[in-house]
This record gives structure tokens, C-alpha cells and sequence, in this order.
């Protein structure tokens, strides 16, 4: 169901616009996020524990293969997409582990995260976004233009 | 004479060294060196790493003087390859030698390393997952922690050992290669939030992890070696050679053998961190903490037992009616009420998310409960300090020997027996899904008038109960079991022997607070069935299993065979008495056409 749910995610993302950002990448359609990280394989879910990709062997932790598809803007949609119905639920309540690691991938400063967390939470109600991909432009858009000063510049 | 003029040239080449051939000899032997090529024991020089570009020298797999020669050659040559090899370099300079090569600044292994600094080392288990055989036993991770007061432990390095395995793999022949070794098997290198993700928010699987107790430098010397191994390939053996068994032979790079050695032929996770929990280091404990990390649904039972039984109720009455969220009896409520209420249906909404229930309507009221969250103050409402679970070195031990005295039919006879893994239902709760089986080649041997006869072999058998925790809907499943083996049932007739495949489903309750199961299941059985000498026969069971009082537990169950002649039943009746953690005893009673006495001692060891 979450395969399904992100895959339809993922697909749905095509009608949505990229966010203006520093080098153009929309990771959803140029990084191959969905196959990379979820690929539709019900399988594969069931026996991950045990099973995992070594396909992803890198030391490095990022999957990504393209060098536009590395930065911190792709490593926080990829959070993103893997971790969004924990993370939506997150956001509603306004705090949380996931939400705080969310942000420190993406390069914000710790005591920001309680402001970014606010504007996400203002735009979030307002677009009812049901997404990861909607999220993703949420989170964005906030941190390269209300908090740019408070976060990595990609 | 040739690696005596090999260590000479060798020597020759090492710069300010005041080794000796036969020193660089003896370092070859020494236990780092050995682990740090994964040899399989001083006796057995031959590598666990199959790949050949882990190794410098050609015959670095099965000669370790090979590999030390190859790589001093290397450092003193190739300044880059203390990249590669970081924690060889690190032990070499530590074992005095020094190199013509000054040490390289290694840019990616640095950021890597102290991007965000690796300040300790943790291991991870994760609980059992009925749904997936593979992973009954639980399964085992390694964490480079980095985390600090501003950076989460989600980012943490988090490393698995698994088997790669092709999409679509036939399910016999993963099972089989998995057994045997078919599959090639190595380390990655994830973020911690992949991991716990899913485990506990997909599998709904409790982690625990235990951070070690080591020394700054014994941090880095792991972190490096790791490092080293991400891309080597091993040959995967399910029963021995597995995560468990090749995490705990990076931990033992430091903490000498403390985890591996005296293993059984098969390596269950839980017995590894069984004997992390006893294991000293540096004059001090090995284990510097336990942190528990609930599951999706531990942290719903928990949640749930914060809503009284009005807010309970219009809870539930929320989740069939999201318009619900909208009237007077919701908004009337205080913030905080409203809060616990949400945070509770959020819980249980994933839950059945997860579960695929209704996904029309589980959207439906996600974003309801997104949007009526979004209108209160930020901040949690419901904070669970103590989780009830125990940590898993305190589980009962996978194998046992056991010796009964039996009373069938007014004769007596002796039995002893011997289970490889790993409990059954009556066992110790801990670090297990209650109200579950997992037994696999479960024996018991007859001595009666002087003669040995095989009593029981049952390989496989299995029950999880799945019963409801809550009275919410869709809460609890289906009840199943399977059972293939080997019974000389007395109760029955005399020389009565079955040989059979049987599995069955049903239903179960929770009563009692929860400390007692109700069950009923129709079954089925296929073999060679001694009592009505079919080859096909179905039943019906009825059983109870209960906590009678602290860890006394007792099951109950009555089953009624469809070819049966007589109108008799079966009748079991199993109560045990743990006397510690590794000892139990257990008093067995079974009635059909007969009654049988068990008096059974059973001693549970790694």
C-alpha cells in the first residue's frame, strides 16, 4: 500500500511544477528517484530485512548516480519519499524526529527548524498537499526563500 | 626459504622500520591482522570475503603473509591506498611500521568519517516478522552514531549484511540457496532512517539497540574498517553464516572473541546480543547502553491506553465518521483532549494504512486528521515514557536439551530431547511476538524396556495467533499453523506412528487483561496418520493459553478428528514452571484413548 501510495505519488508528480532552485533538478523526474529508492516490486518489500540492494553499495550513502542528482535538495526528497506518511503526520503536529532529521538533511540550521517548521505547517494547510512530491515543493520553496539564510545553498 | 627472502626484500623496502622478516611473519599471524582479512581462523587461513578486489596480493584469500606483504608494498608505494584501506594502515602504523608514503589527507573517507563525526558504535535488533520466514529469527544491524543535540540519530550510518537476491526470486529457490549458499552476500551503507523506517513504520517490528563501550580509537578503527569492506563479496548461508554471525566479526576486531567463538553450527541474532549483554571489554562492560525503539503498533497500544473510555469511544466513532472531526463533539473538547484524540487516530490510521484496509477511506481520513491537526498548537500531547518490552539478551535461549520421566497407559518410559530453535508458545515473552510458535527439528528420544525409539521429530512448527490488542476495527487476523514431523502417539495405540504435514486457521481472543488467548481452528492433516490410518483427515481445535501467575503459563486444547472412530477426544494440557532463565519445567498431560503423564526438565543454552 505505501509502494502504491508513493508510486501514484510519483506519477502525480508529473503534473506538479519544480520549484525555481539553484541548478534546475527536479528529483522526481530527473534523478530516477522512484525506481531508485521504491522500486514496484511488492517482493522486494516483504524480504528487506534480511535482503537489501547491495546495488546501493556505495559508501557514501547517496544512491543517486548523476552529479546534478546529489545535492542536499535531492537527499531531502529522497527522505522524503521514503519516509512521508510518518513525516506528513509530523508536520501536522509540528515536531518530530523525522521532521528534524528531514531538515538537517536538507542543510538548516537547528535553531531554525521550529520557524521552518511553523511555515511548512501554514503552506501545508493551505495547498493540502497529500504527497510527497506536494511536500517536497512546500519544504522547498520555504527553505530557498523565507529561510534561505538559515539553510544550504544548492 | 622463498618467504624468508621475500620477507627480506620486503623488509629492505620498509622505511625506518625496525622490524625483522620474522616479525612482519609473526604480524601476519597476529588476530587483527587474521580479522581485518576475515580469515576464518588461525587453523582455517582461507577468507569469508570471496571477492578478489578486496585482496592486494593474487593469493591474499587464503595467505595472510600475502596479503601483509602486499599491502606494506602498497603503503609504501601507493600513498592512495590508505584510502582504500584505512584500517589497515591505521594497525600497521600502530604496530610500529612506518611507511616511505606520508599519509594521504583521504578527502572522501574523511568527510565520510568526520563530516559529521562518528563518535560511537551501536548494534540494532530488530524483533521477529512472522510474515516473512527469513526473518522469524529478528535480524541484526550495525550504527555508526554521529548523532549530537542538533543532528538526529536517523542520520546515522546504519550497516546491513544481507544476500543479494534477483527480483522475483522463486520462492523455492531463495529458500534453498539461502540454506546452501547460492546467493552472493555483503555490507551497505545506509542512513538510519531507511532502516528504522522500515522496520518499525513498515514491518512494525520493536528495535533495540545497544551502544558499546569503546574507546575513541577503537571507533575509528571500526568506522575504517567498514569502510574497507563496502563492495566485498561473501558467500551467504542463512543458518551460520549470516548478519548476526558477520556483524558481531566486525565487532570482535576490537573486542577480541567474545561474540563468534563456541556458536553453535546456526546463529540466531539474539543469541549474539546474549552474549554482547555478558561480555566485558577494557575491565568494563561491552554494552554502554539499551535504547528501545517501538514499532508503529507498540506505540498505538500504547497510545491508545491514554484516551479514557468517552474519548476512546468517539475516537473510534472519528475514524468510521471523519465529518466527525468537525462537530460539537469534538470541537467542544479542550486542545488537549483534541490532540490525544488525533495522535491516536493517527497512530491507528497508518497502522491500518499498512495494512491495507479500506484504502479509500484511510485516505479519507488521514487528510481529515492532517487538517483538523493543522489548526491546533504544535507539540505532542501523548508521551510514552516506559515501554513494557524487554530487551532481547533477556529472551529464553533458542536451543534446548530436555529429559522426561513419562507415564502412558500405567508404563513408564524415559525420554530425552533437543530443539536447534527457537521458542514455542508457552515461553518467555520476551523479544518475541507473544501468542506465536516458532520450533524448528524439535526431537525426543523413548527409552522404554531397554529399547530407544524415536519419539517426536517435528522440523518445522510453527503458530501466530494474531489476535486483537485493542477493540478497534480491523484489529487482530487471522490465527494459522503449520506443523511437519514425526509423532509416536501412545494416547492413541500402542506402537501408533504418524508421519505427517498439517496446517490449519482460525480465530483467536485476548481476555483476561490480555495475560489469556482463547483460540479455535479447523486443521487439516496429511500423511501417514496413525490413529484413523487415512491419508487425509481434518479437525476441529479448541485451546486456551494463559499466564496463570507471573511467568506460569498454561495451554489448554481439545481437538476432534473428523475420521476419528470413537466419539473420544484429544485432550492437551501443558502448564510450565521457569525456575530461571535458562531452565524450565513443564508438567504434560494428553488423553484420547489413552492418558499420558510428562514430567519434562528443559535446559535453554545458545
Amino acid at each position: 500500500m505505501l509502494r502504491a501510495t508513493l508510486s501514484a505519488a510519483i506519477l502525480a508528480g508529473a503534473f506538479f511544477v519544480a520549484p525555481a532552485k539553484a541548478n534546475n533538478v527536479n528529483p522526481w523526474q530527473q534523478c530516477g528517484l522512484g525506481a531508485m529508492v521504491f522500486p514496484d516490486n511488492g517482493t522486494a518489500a516483504a524480504i528487506s530485512n534480511v535482503i537489501w540492494d547491495l546495488g546501493t553499495t556505495a559508501v557514501s550513502s547517496n544512491v543517486s548516480s548523476q552529479e546534478t542528482c546529489e545535492g542536499a535538495d535531492v537527499k531531502t526528497a529522497q527522505f522524503i519519499q521514503q519516509t512521508f506518511p510518518v513525516l506528513e503526520q509530523e508536520i501536522a503536529q509540528g515536531e518530530g524526529e523525522y521532521v528534524a532529521a528531514m531538515l538537517k538533511v536538507r542543510g538548516c540550521e537547528a535553531t531554525a527548524h521550529a520557524d521552518i517548521v511553523s511555515a511548512i505547517r501554514n503552506d501545508y494547510a493551505d495547498k493540502q498537499a497529500t504527497d510527497a512530491q506536494a511536500l517536497y515543493s512546500i519544504v522547498e520553496s520555504q527553505v530557498t526563500s523565507q529561510f534561505a539564510a538559515s539553510c544550504s545553498v544548492i | 626459504m622463498l618467504r624468508r627472502i621475500s620477507s627480506l626484500l620486503l623488509c629492505s623496502t620498509l622505511s625506518f622500520s625496525t622490524y625483522s622478516a620474522s616479525d612482519i611473519e609473526q604480524l601476519a599471524q597476529h588476530p587483527t591482522w587474521l580479522k581485518l582479512g576475515h580469515y576464518k581462523s588461525p587453523q582455517e587461513l582461507k577468507s569469508y570475503i570471496i571477492s578478489d578486489d578486496f585482496f592486494l596480493s593474487p593469493r591474499g584469500k587464503d595467505d595472510p603473509y600475502r596479503e601483509l606483504e602486499a599491502t606494506i608494498n602498497a603503503f609504501n608505494k601507493q600513498p592512495e591506498k590508505q584510502c582504500r584501506y584505512p584500517a589497515r594502515y591505521q594497525w600497521l602504523l600502530q604496530q610500529g611500521i612506518k611507511f616511505k608514503q606520508p599519509s594521504s589527507d583521504c578527502d572522501e573517507l574523511t568527510q565520510w568519517r568526520e563530516g559529521q563525526p562518528i563518535h560511537s558504535v551501536s548494534l540494532v535488533f530488530a524483533s521477529g516478522y512472522m510474515s516473512n520466514p527469513a526473518s522469524l529469527y529478528g535480524h541484526m544491524l550495525l550504527k555508526l552514531n554521529r548523532a549530537t543535540e542538533s543532528h538526529n540519530q536517523l542520520l546515522d550510518y546504519s550497516i546491513n549484511y544481507g544476500a543479494i537476491v534477483p527480483d522475483n526470486e522463486n520462492g523455492l529457490v531463495y529458500i534453498s540457496k539461502g540454506l546452501f549458499g547460492g546467493y552472493v552476500a555483503g555490507f551497505s551503507d545506509q542512513l538510519f532512517y531507511r532502516h528504522q523506517h522500515n522496520y518499525g513504520e513498515v514491518e512494525l517490528r520493536d528495535l533495540w539497540e545497544y551502544e558499546l563501550n569503546l574507546t575513541t580509537d577503537e571507533v575509528r578503527f571500526i568506522s575504517n574498517h567498514i569502510w574497507e569492506l563496502m563492495g566485498a563479496k561473501y558467500t551467504y548461508y542463512f543458518a551460520d553464516e549470516n548478519c548476526a554471525f558477520h556483524i558481531a566479526k566486525v565487532i570482535e576486531l576490537v573486542a577480541g572473541d567474545k561474540l563468534t567463538n563456541e556458536l553453535s553450527p546456526w546463529v540466531i541474532p539474539a543469541t549474539i546480543f546474549s552474549k554482547l549483554a555478558e561480555a566485558e571489554h577494557n575491565d568494563q562492560s561491552l554494552v554502554r547502553d539499551i535504547k528501545f525503539t517501538p514499532s508503529r503498533s507498540s506505540t498505538f497500544y500504547q497510545y491508545q491506553q491514554h484516551l479514557n473510555e468517552q474519548e476512546n469511544a468517539l475516537a473510534k466513532r472519528i475514524f468510521n465518521n471523519a465529518e466527525l472531526l468537525k462537530s460539537a463533539d469534538f470541537v467542544s473538547l479542550n486542545v488537549q483532549t483534541q490532540k490525544k484524540i488525533i495522535e491516536v487516530l493517527f497512530e491507528f490510521v497508518q497502522l491500518q494504512q499498512l495494512r491495507q484496509y479500506e484504502s479509500e477511506h484511510i485516505k479519507v481520513i488521514k487528510k481529515a486528521l492532517v487538517r483538523a491537526r493543522l489548526k491546533l498548537p504544535i507539540g505532542n500531547e501523548i508521551k510514552v515514557g516506559n515501554y513494557q518490552q524487554s530487551a532481547p539478551h533477556k529472551a529464553q535461549k533458542p536451543s534446548n536439551y530436555s529429559v522426561s520421566a513419562l507415564d502412558v497407559g500405567s508404563k513408564t518410559q524415559s525420554n530425552l530431547g533437543f530443539r536447534l530453535s527457537y521458542f514455542d508458545s508457552l515461553a518467555s515473552d520476551i523479544a518475541r511476538v507473544p501468542y506465536s510458535n516458532l520450533e524448528m527439528l524439535d526431537v525426543e528420544v523413548a527409552v522404554r524396556d531397554s529399547n530407544m525409539y524415536l519419539d517426536k521429530l517435528h522440523i518445522l512448527d510453527l503458530e501466530s495467533f494474531n489476535p486483537a490488542y485493542t477493540d478497534w476495527v480491523n484489529e487482530g487476523g487471522w490465527s494459522w499453523q503449520l506443523n511437519l514431523g514425526f509423532e509416536r502417539d501412545r494416547t492413541n495405540c500402542q506402537g501408533c506412528k504418524s508421519t505427517f504435514a498439517m496446517g490449519g486457521a482460525g480465530k483467536s481472543m485476548l481476555f483476561n487483561n490480555d495475560r489469556s488467548l482463547v483460540y479455535g481452528m479447523v486443521n487439516g492433516y496429511f500423511g501417514e496418520l496413525a490413529s484413523t490410518a487415512q491419508l487425509i483427515d481434518a479437525s476441529i481445535e479448541v485451546g486456551v493459553i494463559s499466564d496463570i501467575y507471573q511467568d506460569i503459563k498454561m495451554r489448554a486444547a481439545i481437538e476432534r478428528f473428523y475420521h476419528k472412530q470413537t466419539a473420544e477426544l484429544s485432550k492437551n494440557v501443558e502448564l510450565v514452571v521457569p525456575i530461571n532463565q535458562d531452565t524450565d519445567l513443564r508438567l504434560i498431560y494428553k488423553s484420547s484413548e489413552q492418558t499420558l503423564w510428562q514430567l519434562k526438565l528443559n535446559y535453554y543454552w545458545n
